[in-house]
């Protein structure tokens, strides 16, 4: 049976689907550095401001993908400071943002998987 | 042609210490507000405002500023401002009075505003003498002339 849901007015929270690269592949960080490099990123860019902003790691696993959820009103920030980081230390980092949504089950399929990978 | 559009901010700088004047200067000001600004707003305040932040007037004697921002971010300057605690080694704090959108506007409030505290001050006077020459500087900066020369002399009296 299909049950169909209709989200009104605007999203409360987004969801975004996460990878964090280093250039040094062999580099392993656990779940605690990778919610401080995200603060670190938001602190950079937009300030004390930004890192006031609650970001959930909802899931963290070794190969360092993540799902993250924010609110709307951070949503747009915590993507541009994703994007604009570049370097932990002195370690080169990037984030890689496969997917966005703003339903958590969207992010269970990916339809531009051959594309990304 | 658009042009580009401003907000004025008025503030008052409220020094710690009773010292008359501060030698604070307007390049020293800048670098405290920019500074407050990448503090709690990080490079995106900095480069957003870089353009159009700029200290148009201090009065080292009233501790008066003019400060001017892009009005599409200056929500952003004001937020940043409380966390301006010394200028120059003076520990002190800007208290925002008035947000304009021209310097004339900022000016008919500052005039206002000079007037309002003149009346406070009068009821904080205590002796007689301090009462009649805050008295005088109320009827210097009402604009009827003919009434200041009558009552004037009534003082005088």
């Amino acid at each position: 049976m299909m049950e169909r849901i209709v989200s009104k007015g605007p999203a409360e929270y987004f969801y975004i689907k996460t990878t964090l690269e280093f250039k040094d592949e062999n580099t392993s960080i656990d779940v605690l550095l990778f919610k401080a490099i995200i603060v670190k990123a938001l602190l950079s860019l937009y300030g004390e401001v930004g890192a006031a902003i609650t970001v959930d790691v909802l899931k963290f696993n070794d190969r360092l993908e993540a799902i993250l959820r924010v609110h709307n009103s951070g949503f747009r920030k915590l993507w541009s400071a994703l994007t604009l980081y570049s370097c932990y230390g002195d370690k080169q980092c990037v984030f890689r943002v496969h997917q966005v949504s703003s339903c958590l089950m969207a992010l269970a399929v990916n339809t531009r998987q051959d594309a990304i990978l | 042609m658009v042009r580009f559009k401003n907000r004025y901010i008025l503030c008052e700088l409220v020094f710690e210490d009773d010292f008359l004047v501060h030698p604070t200067e307007e390049r020293n000001l800048y670098y405290k507000i920019k500074e407050a600004i990448a503090k709690a707003h990080g490079d995106y305040g900095v480069g957003v405002l870089q353009g159009g932040l700029s200290v148009k007037y201090l009065n080292v004697y009233t501790n008066i500023v003019f400060i001017r921002a892009r009005r599409a971010y200056h929500k952003l300057v004001l937020s940043a401002l409380p966390f301006i605690r010394s200028i120059a080694k003076y520990s002190c704090f800007l208290n925002t009075l008035h947000v304009g959108g021209s310097i004339r506007s900022c000016q008919k409030f500052l005039q206002k505003y000079g007037r309002q505290q003149l009346a406070i001050l009068l009821r904080k006077c205590k002796t007689q003498e301090e009462k009649q020459e805050v008295q005088k500087s109320i009827l210097n900066c009402s604009l009827i002339e003919k009434d200041q020369v009558t009552v004037e002399d009534d003082i005088g009296d």
